[in-house]
């Protein structure tokens, strides 16, 4: 990895001496690349430690310890970086039960998490044991179609962020699944639910047009798809019926894809959706590479699944 | 100085070439599944940090309780053995509690596949079993139900056709009519001149899976006692778990 990181240092240095001494001649051919990347995780229901080994389904993955190594040597490697988690952090193993959350949200601090979005088992102590949980998380959360303004999480969470690596603006905003029939009203109280396409649509409206970002994500609660009710609002549906969202990262269905699923949006566009199980066995990476070599409309983008 | 001149230079040379830096935007994504398995190392930090959290846990968790003799699981069309143990554990560990606090019976258990979290494999059976099977904090409750009510909960097993785990209640369905036949509470056919005590946990009872004709009973009764903790309390009572498929709910030839 060290040689590797040498070399492309080496290499970018040796075209930006190429291209500055050209500059003078072919006037507009100085380029920039850059690359963001994008770790993140879903579902993880308070799964601290790797599963059992004997699990039915994933014997002996996930685990918080390997997946701190893991997230820091792909730090090294590309210090431009958003770790995100679609939620449903809480609930699945003792660990909750007896800590109601508080180890789960100081090792996701620890991991250097930047983003979440709320899952309907956080609410399962509650949105008080939510709350009470808050002064654990360095990182923040967003949900663009919860509205918690008659509850005690108003002002804890923002419809969305915009964060900025490396001069390239990424925006990322939060879906949470209908909560009525899910949770019990005593749970989440007052939290209003919104629907997610139609927020969708107002939030990549507001984070392309004006917050400029380079990269619209979706983190998205709201389940993969439901092969019994393919109406329902699904990531699927919401790819579909969405435009300017480059990458929606899922969760609640607990699907493991084998690779993210590349989907034309209502314009025509690439939309790339993921999801990766459950417990953290998998974490997804997406690399976004970016250039003012013009245009893509003309010819899109180039998604390597 | 050095600096300066250079930095001149380079915007003497945008200012002339008269060329509108074009903004960047995204050429190409490349994307990765990455497993998180045994052949990565562990972070020292994190894991230490785990270690006074998991080693209270453990204490309190894995003493054996029981022996499982087989697997228990969801796996079935409309039953599971593992529904099956879980809806006879509320009921039995329920049932004389409520008997003596209310001078009532409880008619039958109602509970939802999907709150049943992991199976119960062949070995031995500890409080982490019972976490891991009940993760949740829900309580057990007893709904008195119309007869009218009771109709309504099996139209929902029909139309539903899951292996929802039910206790001393036993009906068939029609797989293509999505209707229920055959329905017996106690073995005996449902009377339509009374109403059924029903017991559930309160997360089904508010309406959790959309089981609405929970909703608005005659009467509730509250038990104070977790589904979790019947659970351990009746694996300390036994020495195995052997449940079997018995047909409670079926498909009708």
């Amino acid at each position: 990895m060290q040689n590797r990181r040498k070399f492309l240092q080496q290499m970018a240095s040796a075209t930006a001496f190429a291209s500055l001494g050209g500059f003078g001649l072919t006037s507009c051919t100085k380029s920039v690349t850059k690359r963001i990347t994008i770790l993140h995780t879903n579902d993880v229901h308070s799964q601290i430690d790797p599963l059992p080994g004997n699990h039915y389904k994933y014997p002996g993955l996930g685990g918080f310890a390997r997946r701190a190594s893991i997230i820091e040597s792909i730090r090294k490697e590309n210090p431009n970086t958003l770790l995100l988690d679609a939620g449903d952090i809480f609930q699945g193993t003792p660990y909750f039960n007896f800590y109601g959350g508080e180890i789960e949200f100081k090792l996701m601090s620890k991991l250097n998490y930047d983003l979440a979005t709320i899952g309907n088992h956080d609410f399962d102590n509650g949105i008080d044991g939510l709350l009470s949980q808050m002064p654990n998380a360095t990182f923040e959360f967003v949900s663009a179609n919860y509205d918690f303004k008659n509850t005690v999480l108003d002002s804890f969470v923002k419809p969305y962020k915009v964060l900025e690596k490396d001069g390239v603006k990424i925006g990322v905003f939060g879906l949470g699944i209908k909560l009525e029939g899910l949770v019990s009203k005593n749970l989440y109280k007052e939290t209003q639910y919104h629907d997610p396409v139609e927020i969708a649509q107002d939030m990549s409206r507001i984070l392309k047009e004006e917050e400029q970002c380079d990269i619209v994500i979706c983190l998205s609660h709201i389940g993969y798809d439901y092969r019994k009710n393919p109406d329902k609002v699904s990531d699927v549906n919401l790819a579909k019926r969405t435009k300017d969202i480059d990458l929606i990262i899922g969760g609640h269905t607990h699907t493991l894809l084998a690779k993210p699923v590349v989907f034309d949006n209502a314009v025509g566009e690439k939309v790339l959706v993921n999801q990766c199980g459950k417990s953290g066995v998998y974490m997804g990476q997406v690399d976004f590479y970016l250039d003012n070599n013009g245009d893509k409309t003309t010819k899109g983008k180039t998604i390597v699944v | 100085m050095k600096y300066f001149i250079h930095f001149s230079v380079v915007i003497f040379l945008i200012l002339s070439s008269s060329c509108k830096q074009q903004p960047i935007s995204v050429s190409k994504v490349t994307t990765a599944q990455k497993k998180i398995d045994s052949t990565l190392a562990e972070n020292k930090a994190i894991d230490s940090f785990i270690a006074p959290y998991r080693d209270h846990l453990n204490k309190t968790l894995d003493s054996v309780l029981c022996i499982a003799v087989k697997d228990h699981t969801k796996k079935g069309g409309l039953e599971s053995t593992l529904g099956n143990l879980i809806a006879d554990i509320s009921l039995l560990q329920t049932s004389s509690v409520f008997k003596k606090k209310y001078s009532k019976d409880i008619d039958f258990v109602l509970l939802n596949h999907g709150g049943l979290r992991a199976p119960i494999l062949e070995g031995p059976v500890t409080a982490r079993t019972a976490f891991e099977v009940m993760p949740f904090e829900n309580e057990l409750v007893v709904a008195e139900l119309s007869f009218e009510k009771v109709k309504e909960l099996t139209v929902y097993l029909a139309q539903k056709q899951r292996a929802h785990p039910i206790s001393n209640l036993q009906l068939t369905l029609d797989k293509t009519t999505k209707k229920a036949k055959n329905i017996k509470v106690d073995k005996k056919p449902l009377d339509q001149g009374r109403s059924y005590f029903v017991l559930t946990t309160d997360y089904l009872q508010q309406g959790g899976d959309s089981m609405n004709f929970f909703k608005d009973p005659i009467a509730l009764y509250k038990t104070d006692y977790k589904l979790r903790n019947a659970m351990i309390d009746y694996f300390k009572s036994v020495d195995t778990l052997n449940t079997a498929l018995d047909k409670r709910m079926y498909y009708a030839e």
